[in-house]
């Protein structure tokens, strides 16, 4: 069950940064132009929030299950960004942030737990 | 290319809806089995009757050959038996695990899953389903060269443009996100019946033989006839609690061969749940003393190949998780080809209001509303069928597969007929709701003991699940229904509003209309 929380929402927000790296999403959400730098930034980042979920599912469920569990979370999160993002812009940019910060929270605690 | 797209989708994609809302529901084919079973609810714990299966499956089949007896899994408690005989129906019943007793019959879940392959309707089904799987990859490949701003576009989902902008942008939205999923689902869908559909590999290796392919496929090694009786037969129990125990996990299927003879064998497949191809290892036991024989050797890399795609589709693998994104990723692919249909009628509106309702076009809207909106309505029927039509009548199944396409049909006429002066999507989705959100009600009041409450009670979260799930879906089809109550634009006025809107976010990036 964490697994796929932690799936679905790292997906998510790696949907979420590379879409604030496309100009005209930037715009609608922000309201100002996106710059070449924030622009390579956000994509930077949500490549690697994407990688980061894939290497996590494969870690922990196979491969072959894990690639599968990836992939349909996937799909899945940025169908939910897509439909989130022209009704409730504010809470879709919120859900990226706090399930973002929360699953590398748990994942950081699920790796190390004699640190906390 | 755009004509391509048109047709290819167009021709099928009622029959593509049909195939891809079954699917959907096959996901839980096994939890839907469950719940239309009542006598395998609340199930007093006990051992697992095998032998006493064995001996139902063999007085309905006498001269059956070889058996198939499915133990009880985590998604189903009863014992499954299977047989197949040439030039007869398949045998494919339920039994009480306990006792091995046969369980009043149904049509089951397992109904979804034939209507998703053969659209209940034999071989000729098959074939039909194989090339609508075949057009639909044509349709997707297609779908992505025409859609010019696929990567611009990635993100767009603009609801409030209203019209045929929503509608193209909702087809696109769940077409491209979920395109992973749509090739793969439509590519492994036509290969799991590959060697129905090209024959040719068939044809030339084996003469035509399909028996002889199948042999050789079976990782079994086929005993030698002896041509008398068996002396004694072994415990099924023993067998599979042995099984289990060497497998190191659950054993998906028991295949008895040569009943009737010496040589009878017996052997354990394993359910293979931890990987995407299933299981590979497959014990073998003698059938007359219950000994160890050994493992067959694991299947030919080609073959593991084809296990491994087929397990991609049928998604047996890693529980329940994945099988629900599979059921959600299911649904984004019905609303894609609901749009898709939506599209084309929109896009010809203001041509038919011309030709006038005589022309096709308000058949094509009466039959796209009957298998949209009707679809749905006669699966919760059959549900509803199955908790209504008394437990002790032999033709139960067959009644309730009948109710099934008796409403749909119902549903059909009510669209040709409410199409000019009623709301027929409002009235069938709000008919399905409306069934929906009441089924854990008639449950409880027909099987006060599987109830959503005393499931609970019960831990049995499989049950509860179902009748959870049909209260989530009433209210999402209660939602639907509310949107149709909303005066329906026509095309000239979403035209302003499209300009307006994009005149009003000038902010917005140039948009070139696509």
């Amino acid at each position: 069950m964490t697994l796929w929380l932690i799936l679905l929402a790292l997906n998510y927000s790696s949907w979420a940064l590379l879409c604030l790296a496309v100009a005209r999403h930037h715009r609608q959400h922000f309201g100002a132009e996106v710059s070449v730098r924030r622009s390579r930034l956000l994509r930077l980042g949500g490549w690697l929030t994407m990688l980061a979920a894939w290497v996590i599912s494969v870690h922990w469920r196979g491969w072959d299950i894990g690639s599968v569990d990836w992939c349909a979370s996937w799909m899945l999160a940025a169908i939910a960004w897509v439909l989130l993002q022209p009704y409730r812009p504010r809470f879709a940019r919120w859900l990226a942030f706090v399930g973002g910060a929360a699953s590398l929270f748990a994942l950081i605690s699920f790796l190390s737990p004699t640190l906390f | 290319m755009a004509w391509l797209h048109t047709w290819a989708g167009l021709i099928v994609s009622w029959v593509l809806f049909a195939i891809f809302l079954g699917g959907t529901l096959a996901c839980f084919d096994k939890e839907l089995d469950y719940w239309m079973r009542p006598a395998l609810h609340q199930l007093a714990p006990g051992p697992i009757a095998m032998d006493a299966a064995a001996t139902t499956l063999r007085e309905m089949a006498p001269h059956a050959e070889t058996l198939y007896l499915r133990p009880p899994s985590a998604r189903d408690p009863s014992i499954h038996g299977f047989v197949f005989e040439p030039g007869k129906p398949t045998i494919d019943v339920a039994l009480n695990p306990r006792d091995g007793t046969r369980i009043p019959p149904t049509v089951g879940g397992n109904f979804f899953f034939v209507l998703h392959y053969n659209l209940q309707a034999g071989t000729p089904g098959v074939y039909l389903v194989g090339l609508a799987g075949m057009l639909m990859l044509l349709a997707l490949v297609s779908g992505v060269i025409i859609h010019r701003r696929v990567f611009k576009d990635f993100f767009v989902f603009r609801p409030q443009a209203g019209g045929q902008r929503a509608w193209l942008d909702g087809h696109n939205l769940t077409g491209v996100l979920g395109l992973p999923f749509h090739l793969m689902i439509a590519y492994t869908g036509v290969i799991i019946m590959m060697s129905t559909y090209m024959t040719a590999g068939v044809q030339i290796g084996y003469h035509g033989d399909l028996a002889a392919y199948y042999a050789a496929l079976s990782s079994t090694p086929h005993p030698v006839e002896q041509h008398r009786l068996p002396s004694r037969v072994a415990s099924l129990n023993k067998i599979l609690h042995d099984a289990v125990q060497r497998l190191g996990g659950p054993a998906q299927y028991l295949e008895i061969e040569h009943v009737h003879d010496a040589s009878i064998t017996i052997s354990a497949l394993a359910a293979g749940n931890d990987e995407v191809a299933g299981g590979r290892r497959n014990l073998i036991y003698d059938g007359t003393d219950g000994h160890f024989r050994g493992e067959s050797e694991s299947p030919p890399a080609a073959y593991r190949t084809y296990q491994f795609l087929s397990g991609l589709h049928r998604v047996q693998f890693g529980g329940a998780a994945i099988r629900w994104l599979y059921f959600l990723l299911g649904t984004a692919g019905c609303v894609m080809l609901a749009t898709a249909t939506q599209v084309w009628i929109e896009k010809r509106q203001r041509k038919a209001e011309a030709a006038g309702l005589r022309s096709g076009y308000g058949l094509v809207r009466a039959l796209n509303i009957a298998v949209i909106a009707g679809m749905p309505l006669a699966s919760v029927a059959l549900l509803w069928a199955n908790r209504l039509l008394p437990g002790n009548l032999a033709v139960r199944a067959s009644w309730e597969a009948q109710s099934f396409y008796a409403v749909w049909l119902l549903a059909t006429i009510w669209a040709v007929l409410r199409l000019r002066r009623g709301k027929p999507w409002r009235e069938l989705f709000g008919m399905t709701a409306a069934l929906l959100l009441a089924l854990p009600l008639l449950n409880a009041l027909t099987e006060p003991r599987s109830s959503l409450l005393a499931s609970i009670v019960d831990h049995d979260w499989v049950l509860a699940g179902v009748d959870a799930t049909a209260l989530a879906l009433g209210l999402g089809f209660a939602w639907l229904a509310w949107l149709n109550t909303r005066p329906r634009k026509n095309v000239r006025r979403d035209a302003r509003i499209g300009a307006a809107s994009a005149s009003s976010h000038a902010a917005r990036p140039r948009e070139k209309s696509a």
